[in-house]
């Protein structure tokens, strides 16, 4: 593991740039799309609510990506991706156990996926995070 | 530029271009559309169950099927189960 686990650290750093960016510009490209999405989603309430939202997720999505991107705020976007994959993972087990109804997944980040399989997604990012926040403090920097 | 930077360019490059080719920019978040009479006729959005098939919905009075697709262009196809979705009421 201590051969490794800088390699490992790497990849898992580099893999949630790619997600972040991704599903953060592609919320920005969709535009009013993504607000429709979030404005019709269940347990999202007001349009307020999804007004903020609709400019948040995005937002913090990137900004996750730049803290990772540099090697002195890598362990910041770690924790910061942490915390966006457990938001989402407890806003899709609140849907799938307390929601309305279930939206159709045709306008997620990965549309063939039902959302018990984007939740087992969420939460194997969750693991590769905490492995990540593990690696870094126990190897030190990606760089 | 350092090697260490060279991953995490090379995640930010790959994202970026999938996000554009995947983004659906021109769809119209609150319609679907149907080519019909031939012409395209927008339709209430309809909750398709994407299966790499066609999204099907079922016009009536002249129970005719079509095709759904997500803006009015016949390169847009929504995606479905290859079942009829909804059956819609037009005049």
């Amino acid at each position: 593991m201590k051969t490794y686990g800088p390699y490992l650290l790497k990849g898992i750093v580099a893999l949630f740039i790619g997600l972040f960016v991704y599903t953060g510009l592609k919320k920005i490209w969709e535009g009013g799309l993504f607000y429709s999405n979030v404005r019709n989603a269940p347990l999202f309430g007001t349009e307020m609510v999804a007004t903020f939202a609709a400019f948040a997720i995005p937002s913090l999505e990137l900004i996750a990506a730049v803290l990772l991107f540099w090697p002195r705020t890598t362990l910041k976007g770690l924790y910061m991706a942490l915390g966006l994959l457990t938001v989402i993972t407890v806003y899709l087990l609140g849907l799938l156990f307390f929601g309305p109804h279930i939206p159709c997944t045709c306008r997620t980040f990965l549309p063939k996926l039902t959302w018990n399989q984007h939740l087992y997604f969420t939460v194997g990012c969750m693991l590769l995070a905490i492995t990540a926040i593990i690696l870094y403090r126990t190897n030190g920097r990606t760089d | 530029m350092k090697t260490k930077f060279l991953l995490p360019v090379l995640a930010i490059i790959f994202a970026v271009g999938m996000s554009f080719t995947s983004a659906k920019m021109d769809v119209d978040p609150d319609n679907d559309y149907i080519f019909r009479n031939n012409q395209w006729q927008a339709i209430p959005e309809i909750n398709c169950n994407p299966e790499d098939q066609a999204c099907l919905v079922l016009v009536t009075p002249e129970e005719e099927e079509y095709e759904v697709y997500d803006s009015p262009n016949s390169n847009d196809p929504k995606e479905g189960d290859g079942t009829v979705a909804a059956v819609i009421n037009l005049p």
